[in-house]
């Protein structure tokens, strides 16, 4: 339309302006030719004319052109701003917006439809949608955008989109042809899509966990009867999807017919009520296999306008809420009984009044029936004496709700005894009050125990008083703190159990005397190692100084963790006992050198005596023989047999004497042991022993007999002797056999001689090796009978042992041990 | 018996014994000079020739001194000592005749000079032996000092 405005008013301006130039001359030049005097004047006002009309037409012409092209301006700005706009728009669309030609290809691309086709716009612009999306030509997009291009009608579709990233989404798109070729608009609908899927994965969600809370739902349209299930409430009765549901098969099948009656006014009492909630009901019925399910059933009355009702409802089952329900009540009821039946006495205290007690407490307090102590103040049992006490106790547990136990409380019985009992309260409710449950135990047996134990205790301290010593009780510890001393440490110690106890004061380890202190803690823990436990005796100073020896026996106490062990322990005073045994040693002592000197005395007695009688002995024999020789022929047969008897005699005497000294001498010379052959000294003594003629007769037999270690000279008295009395004794038999042989002791060694001589009578061994003590005549054998006593001095005095055996007429055999 | 020569002094005080010594020598013809005292006392003032037998000093020393230890009034071993340590008569041989084989008195007796140690035999027959042994020894085949 403005074209041919502009036409038309282009026109009417040239035309205006022609008429109001030709006006203005034809007026100018009358007027000048009114005014003009001259022609020159005329001239110059006309020239004037001229240049005034020249510049008033340059002026307006000025204003004219700076008018139309601040019009042309104004309406390209304004072309401009409307192409701007438009291109904003397509811009800020929120849609995709793509134009392409009839070549398909792309003439406009907002920024938006290059996002959505994730290219350059700059890559799309003047490109074939083929050349840009290789493979668009499969798609149903495409299909319609040929379509559209052909029947030039408007298309709308939904598509997937496989975008060059390998990623899709979803697009809306609108194909509208336009004089260019089709104009595209597309919408990106991922979202919503997506949005739509996740919305019925919720959904899907909130129907599982229905299912899982055992949660259905079901509408009722009362009017028209219609029920519908949720899919959960199907699955939780067990019912399939297609199952059809209606009044008869409910109240059939569903509900359990005792519940019923109550289901039915339940919701009739609800539906007239005209309230818009169903309040929830408990009530069971029966799933597909006819199980009993507890239900609780909740939802809206949707009421409409026209007064239709529609009921919304969810049911719950609570089957397992009930079962545990059911368990509570029994597990009250149980508790209920143990409240009865306890042997503890209890009673509930509300508000200082008894509103419950069991049997127990009744018998406690002497009533007959429960009603005798129901309702009755607890401060009506509880002894006046204790009345502050239990108030007390009452108010803690009431303030803070904590549980106290309290001993020793007392009651009074109904009969007026005075009972001992321990109290327990704790917070109890009740039926929405807070109470206190309080148990009663009748402790009189106990404390009577109780007391009992004090006594024995009391006792034991009375005998631990009495002893003559100290128990104790300490730690392992070179100080010795003590934790426990008896009474009887101040005798012994002349400090008082505090005293040595207490750690200010000083510990035992104080008053063991310094030399000793050592020697105490290493032997005890010597002995503790091996044996746990010990005995010593050490010297302590007691209070006033002295000194006291003690004896101390003490046990380990095992103890857990690496703590130091305790020791239990008694100790006593034996200084009497040490002195004792001092004097004791001195006197021994004494007694051994008075031994001694006896002994020596005795010993230089006995050698003078013998000493002295041989002289008289060797006159007796010297003179007899005298007599014999020179005054043979004045004696008779008879006077020389007496003669002889003198000789012999004497001769027996000094036999006697010199083995009395030998004897003597064996008991107080001292051994020197040496490495003894004893082969060599057996075969030597033999030699000594015999003449040449008596072996000729004799067997003797010596076998590989071992050295041992003795005394020589006391040894081969010891042959000397047994070879002698073996030769001796067989000296009557044919064949005289002498055997010495050996054999292994207990760490000793034993020698023995056999002989096949007269032997003895085994029922006079005892006599065997007594002093003078002989088994055979001296008519028979002579002998002084000191022989044997002899060898039995030496054997025992080289802590040997001589045993004999014998058999009259078979021989005799001689054993002595010498320890190796 | 102040005056007589004297080859063989016993010093004895046992009686007995004495005669039995006397006998001996008696048998072996030896008992010509022999004289018996009975105690160490006298037998010191014979030997060193003082008391009563001061008269004996020009009188020559005893071939051999037979001393018994057990004597009254001085003991044998004194006698010995005495005798030995007298430069006048150290010289005359001292044969201990005597009971006593304790080891203590033969180690003294020794010690003091003793020239032998016999120990009497208590057979009176082995005794006698001995005694002329001694004396066969001590008077005909020991050669003395003058």
């Amino acid at each position: 339309m403005k074209k041919r405005n502009t036409k038309y008013q282009a026109l009417r301006i040239a035309i205006i302006f022609a008429l109001l130039g030709i006006a203005w001359i034809l007026s100018s030049d009358l007027l000048l030719s009114n005014i003009a005097k001259s022609f020159h004047e005329y001239e110059h006002i006309q020239t004037y004319k001229g240049w005034f009309f020249v510049v008033i037409v340059a002026i307006i012409l000025y204003y004219l052109v700076k008018y139309q092209l601040a019009l042309n301006n104004k309406l390209s700005d304004e072309l401009l701003q409307h192409e701007m706009k438009f291109k904003n728009t397509m811009e800020n669309m929120l849609e995709g917006v793509q134009i392409i030609d009839f070549n398909y290809r792309y003439s406009y691309v907002n920024d938006v439809a290059a996002r959505h086709g994730m290219k350059r716009k700059e890559k799309l612009l003047g490109n074939a949608m083929m050349e840009c999306y290789p493979g668009i030509e499969k798609t149903e997009m495409f299909q319609k955008l040929e379509q559209c291009m052909h029947n030039r009608k408007y298309h709308k579709m939904e598509n997937r989109f496989e975008l060059p990233d390998g990623s899709s989404g979803w697009f809306e798109v609108g194909i509208q042809p336009v004089p260019e070729g089709i104009f595209i608009l597309s919408n990106d609908i991922t979202d919503r899509v997506e949005a739509e899927q996740k919305n019925k994965e919720a959904q899907q969600r909130l129907i599982e966990a229905q299912r899982m809370a055992k949660m259905g739902d079901f509408t009722w349209d009362v009017q028209t009867g219609e029920v519908t299930w949720s899919e959960a409430l199907l699955d939780m009765l067990g019912y399939p999807r297609d199952q059809e549901i209606d009044f008869d098969m409910i109240n059939t099948l569903i509900h359990h017919p005792d519940d019923l009656e109550s289901v039915t006014n339940w919701l009739y009492s609800s539906l007239e009520s005209g309230s818009e909630i169903l309040e929830p009901h408990e009530y069971r019925i029966k799933d597909k296999n006819g199980e009993v399910i507890y239900v609780c059933t909740q939802g809206k009355i949707n009421i409409q306008k026209d007064g239709k009702k529609t009921i919304f409802a969810t049911i719950q089952d609570i089957t397992n809420l009930k079962e545990n329900e059911l368990k509570l009540e029994e597990s009250e009821k149980r508790y209920k009984n143990l409240f009865m039946q306890s042997p503890d006495a209890i009673f509930i205290n509300q508000q200082d009044v008894i509103v419950l007690a069991n049997k127990a407490f009744v018998n406690l307090v002497n009533a007959e029936q429960i009603e005798d102590v129901i309702g009755k103040s607890p401060f009506d049992f509880f002894h006046p004496d204790f009345h502050d006490h239990v108030r007390e106790k009452i108010h803690k547990v009431r303030e803070e709700g904590i549980e106290i136990s309290s001993y020793e409380e007392q009651i009074r019985s109904l009969k007026g005894s005075v009972i001992d009992v321990d109290v327990h309260r704790s917070s109890f409710e009740n039926e929405g009050f807070t109470g206190i449950h309080v148990i009663l135990r009748d402790i009189t047996e106990s404390k009577r125990a109780k007391q009992a134990l004090i006594e024995s205790k009391r006792q034991l301290n009375t005998v631990m008083g009495n002893l003559p010593g100290m128990a104790y009780h300490t730690t392992l510890d070179a100080q010795w703190p003590m934790e426990f001393v008896s009474e009887g440490c101040f005798d012994l110690t002349g400090y008082t159990t505090g005293e040595l106890t207490g750690s200010k004061h000083i510990t035992f380890g104080n008053i063991i005397i310094p030399e000793d202190r050592d020697n105490v803690w290493k032997t005890v823990n010597e002995m503790i190692r091996k044996a746990r436990q010990f005995v010593l005796e050490y010297r302590i100073q007691k209070k006033d100084g002295s000194i006291r020896w003690v004896w101390d026996k003490g046990i380990v106490l095992q103890k857990e963790g690496g703590e130091k062990h305790s020791i239990e322990g008694f100790i006593i005073d034996i200084t009497d006992r040490k002195d004792a045994e001092k004097a004791l040693e001195e006197y021994q002592n004494e007694l051994e050198v008075k031994v001694q000197e006896r002994t020596e005395e005795l010993e230089a007695f006995a050698y003078s005596v013998s000493h002295d009688l041989r002289a008289p002995l060797r006159a007796i024999n010297g003179f007899s023989d005298i007599l014999l020789e020179e005054y043979a022929t004045d004696l008779d047969d008879e006077g020389k047999r007496l003669a002889k008897v003198i000789q012999k005699n004497s001769r027996n005497m000094s036999m006697l004497i010199d083995d009395l000294l030998t004897f003597s001498r064996a008991g107080r010379k001292a051994i020197q042991l040496t490495n003894i052959n004893m082969q060599e000294m057996v075969k030597s003594v033999y030699y000594e022993a015999t003449t040449e003629e008596k072996r000729k007769n004799l067997e003797l037999i010596v076998r590989e007999i071992p050295n041992c270690m003795a005394d020589t000279s006391m040894m081969r008295q010891v042959w000397m002797n047994l070879l002698s009395n073996a030769i001796k004794y067989s000296s009557k038999t044919d064949k005289p056999r002498i055997e010495i042989n050996w054999k292994e002791g207990n760490s000793k060694l034993i020698y023995c001689i056999k002989d096949n001589g007269v032997g003895f009578n085994e029922q006079y061994i005892d006599k065997l090796f007594g002093v003078f003590q002989r088994l055979h005549n001296v008519k028979d054998f002579e002998g002084t009978g000191v022989g044997l006593a002899l060898v039995h001095r030496i054997i025992k005095r080289h802590n040997g042992e001589i045993w004999a055996k014998g058999e009259e007429n078979k021989g005799a055999t001689f054993c002595f041990s010498i320890p190796k | 018996m102040i005056h007589e020569e004297c080859e063989i002094l016993i010093v004895e005080d046992n009686p007995e014994d004495a005669e039995l010594m006397l006998r001996s020598l008696k048998k072996m013809n030896l008992a010509n000079q022999v004289i018996h005292l009975e105690d160490g006392a006298e037998a010191l003032d014979f030997i060193l020739t003082q008391g009563i037998y001061a008269q004996r000093k020009n009188i020559i020393a005893p071939r051999v001194v037979l001393l018994d230890l057990k004597l009254p009034k001085v003991h044998g071993l004194e006698v010995l000592k005495e005798i030995k340590s007298n430069p006048e008569t150290k010289n005359i041989p001292v044969v201990i005749i005597t009971s006593s084989r304790e080891d203590p008195d033969i180690k003294k007796a020794y010690d003091l000079g003793a020239n032998s140690y016999i120990v009497k035999p208590i057979d009176f027959r082995e005794f006698m032996t001995t005694l002329s042994h001694i004396g066969f020894y001590w008077m005909v085949v020991n050669e003395r000092p003058n």
